[in-house]
């Protein structure tokens, strides 16, 4: 398998890139427009999210906990709204606040308390989605859902210029502003991380500890940085969630988003730009559930559409892992044969010598 | 001693645990606005008491009325009228215990697979079907057209085979979806946290579309499967064998938790006196050491692997055969194999450790249902719970500061005279 990876490497690249545009090609022409919107629109909290996965990783800590941080931010900007009436982006920015201070928590009980990380994630998970509910609970007597009136989404906002190119207009335009911010911070993200000194940093401490360390960088105050940026990113996923589709809170509404978003991050190989993409093809598909399910005309069950995202997610698992895998065995062989040519060439030069 | 020792050693952080996570706990029910004492009173009582009652203390010995006006003090967990909670909290441990094994065995061998959830839920909706299914095409192959009127020895016959069949194939059933997370670790390196709890989700909706579409037995509000057949049903011993102990009468406590605690043992001695247990164990150690040391790696894994989504189907089946019957649309959402998790992590995956743990999760998780009935939610339970396992995690931050300040006080009862000496050499 992998020597015929090997030997038909170029003409493999070739026909993936063609089946891809050809995909493409089929989705953007194939489906209703306001489908592709909304998987524009539903891929956010996922873009999002696999940036706080990415951040936090690339700094040496696997953050487990991004499910909790996302309920929370999405219950903090709903219960904002609902207490003060303000501005939806207020709601948004507090749910950002929110996600950095749980991320900031999360970053001293793992740092400095030494929780092991992953019962640590667990832990977390589990007190956000009790505690959310209790609150709901207790502080607004809601059951199940809390929604009123008051509370307001955010706005949708057209792009002056851009919504009126003709065919990709309605596409990049029309959405709220959280969208447009996870849009920027992609590029923010990824040039940050490959483009600055703090960003090496960062990158040098995920790498290997050690050797940050030795070279003067505060891996803590760095991880520490890491943990609650990336739970800021994943409050902002948390109040996509609540104001920017619905403007409502559900019980446990993140519906193990978190757990995608870092999925996503591994696909992409804890990469900003290609993340995006791999989080719009799972918007896509959670856009094509909903989709399907408003057909009556398509018989199909609509717990197996919502188990789409799940089955692409473990298939786009079981495919980062043999890409991964082919790449470190390629790269073996090709040491190996490097290494062999070198031998040989010693030896040829030993007997020349001679 | 050295025992009591261990004992002691073993059981102050988990039980200090307890109270600092009941103490952080407290904070919630007074913004929720109740008196924290008198809430736990409540929730400890209507988890472990007996009926009627309303301290701590009855929760040992309680002073009840007979019938003819005169008290008498009973010894609590032993006293049975109108059917004892420490029934119904085992009756509900039983599931807990199962999942937490698996988890042990999963944890054991080095993964951190999480995927209980799912596995009981596989073992759940299979035994669901084949509860009716096997006795229905037994009856066709008998040429019995009325079960009632089955002829003894047949009925006999199944009772013996039916619930073991079942129960064997929902162990099967559980291993499959077990298997496939542990082998692509073991093959492409697929991180088993994430892959078992992606499993866990398509369990959850694979169960919603089979009970809700091909399962589905009436037109019931919320969707059922079929009741499974008289034969395939576990009874429970409130309706069999101890029918007129009081005790057991207010729960559906049955052979179910016998086989709990016959896994329990099992699984002890699979760990710790046996060839492969031991090999597993290693393999969690170290893996490379293992492989150098000429332990199959691989095979260790993958047996941990099939033998804890056994654990974890066969819980799910025995809630289904001894328990509830059928499935009902929402059983799903029980989370009963993520609370196995949870306590397989507090015990440290000790077998006796989970033995205690499970019926006091089960308890706390009671009371806290019972307390909704008042103004706190349920999910106080749930609070609590992670609390508990947040302080049992500090585990080496409590040793390492109690430690601290045990050896401070000794420093300071030292300086004065270290002090005096370095001025008597002045």
């Amino acid at each position: 398998m992998i020597s015929f990876l090997d030997r038909y490497q170029r003409p493999l690249r070739f026909a993936l890139i063609i089946v891809g545009i050809g995909l493409l090609l089929l989705v953007l022409f194939g489906l209703p427009i306001n489908v592709l919107q909304s998987s524009i629109r539903l891929a956010t909290p996922f873009v999002l999210g696999s940036l706080a996965a990415i951040v936090a990783s690339r700094a040496g800590v696997l953050n487990l906990a991004i499910e909790g941080m996302m309920l929370v931010g999405a219950f903090i900007a709903v219960a904002v709204l609902y207490k003060t009436g303000l501005d939806p982006l207020v709601g948004a920015l507090a749910a950002t606040f929110a996600g950095g201070v749980l991320g900031l928590v999360f970053a001293v009980l793992y740092l400095r308390i030494r929780i092991n990380l992953i019962i640590l994630a667990l832990a977390v998970n589990l007190f956000i989605s009790n505690a959310t509910v209790f609150f709901m609970r207790t502080t607004f007597g809601a059951f199940g859902t809390l929604a009123d009136p008051s509370i307001r989404g955010l706005p949708t906002l057209e792009l002056p210029l851009i919504s009126q190119i003709p065919f990709l207009g309605p596409l990049l335009s029309g959405y709220n502003a959280v969208v447009y911010i996870s849009w920027l911070l992609v590029a923010v993200i990824w040039g940050v991380l490959f483009r600055t000194q703090f960003g090496r940093h960062l990158r040098a401490v995920g790498e290997n500890k050690e050797a940050a360390e030795s070279v003067g960088i505060n891996i803590t105050r760095v991880q520490v940085f890491a943990l609650t940026f990336s739970g800021m990113l994943a409050g902002l996923a948390g109040s996509f969630l609540s104001i920017g589709v619905l403007s409502q809170f559900v019980e446990n509404m993140t519906g193990g988003r978190g757990w995608i978003a870092i999925t996503v991050s591994l696909f992409a190989l804890e990469q900003p730009i290609p993340a995006f993409f791999t989080s719009l093809f799972f918007g896509l598909s959670e856009a094509l559930s909903f989709y399907l399910q408003s057909r009556p005309e398509i018989q199909l069950p609509p717990d197996l559409l919502l188990a789409l995202p799940q089955i692409a997610t473990i298939t786009a698992l079981i495919l980062v892992a043999f890409r991964v895998r082919a790449g470190e065995l390629l790269k073996r062989r090709n040491f190996a044969a490097q290494f062999g040519r070198e031998l040989d060439k010693l030896r040829q030069g030993q007997l020349a010598g001679d | 001693m050295t025992l009591l020792r261990r004992a002691v050693d073993g059981l102050s952080i988990p039980l200090l645990a307890i109270l600092l996570g009941l103490a952080a706990s407290s904070f919630f029910v007074i913004l929720a606005g109740a008196q924290p004492i008198e809430t736990y009173q409540r929730l400890f009582c209507e988890g472990f008491g007996p009926r009627g009652c309303e301290t701590f203390g009855d929760l040992l010995i309680t002073q009840v009325e007979n019938e003819d006006g005169t008290t008498q003090t009973v010894f609590s967990p032993t006293y049975g009228a109108g059917g004892s909670r420490i029934a119904l909290l085992l009756e509900q441990a039983t599931p807990l215990i199962l999942t937490a094994l698996s988890a042990a065995v999963a944890f054991q061998a080095g993964m951190f697979s999480i995927g209980m959830d799912g596995q009981f839920l596989m073992g759940a909706i299979t035994v669901a079907f084949l509860g009716y299914w096997i006795p229905d095409q037994i009856y066709l192959l008998a040429g019995v057209t009325d079960p009632e009127a089955a002829p003894q020895a047949l009925l006999t016959l199944m009772h013996l085979f039916v619930p073991l069949l079942c129960l064997g194939a929902a162990m099967l059933a559980g291993a499959i979806y077990s298997w496939i997370p542990g082998y692509i670790k073991i093959k492409l390196n697929v991180n088993e946290l994430i892959s078992t709890i992606i499993f866990n989700a398509i369990a959850v909706q694979l169960m919603g579309y089979l009970v809700n579409f091909p399962l589905r037995s009436d037109l019931n509000n919320i969707a059922r499967t079929r009741r499974i057949d008289d034969t395939a049903w576990l009874v429970p011993f409130n309706r069999g064998i101890f029918a007129d102990i009081e005790w057991f009468s207010g729960a559906r406590l049955g052979v179910g938790f016998l086989i709990a605690l016959a896994a329990a043992v099992l699984i002890w001695f699979y760990l710790k006196r046996t060839t492969t247990g031991y090999e597993q164990r290693m393999t969690r150690g170290s893996l490379l050491f293992a492989r150098f040391g000429g332990v199959p790696t691989t095979r260790a894994v993958l047996r941990a692997m099939l033998i804890s989504g056994a654990l974890s189907g066969l819980a799910g089946a025995l809630v289904v055969l001894g328990v509830e019957r059928r499935v009902v649309d929402g059983f799903a959402i029980s989370g009963t194999g993520f609370e196995g998790v949870l306590v397989a992590i507090l015990s440290k995956e000790s077998i006796i450790g989970i033995l205690l743990v499970a019926p006091f999760f089960a308890g706390l998780n009671l009371g806290a249902t019972n307390l909704q009935f008042g103004n706190l939610p349920r999910q106080l339970g749930g609070i609590i719970i992670s609390f508990i396992i947040l302080f049992s995690a500090m585990e080496d931050f409590l040793r390492l500061r109690v430690a601290s300040l045990w050896s401070k006080r000794l420093l300071l009862q030292r300086t004065p005279t270290v002090d005096r000496e370095d001025g008597a050499a002045a």
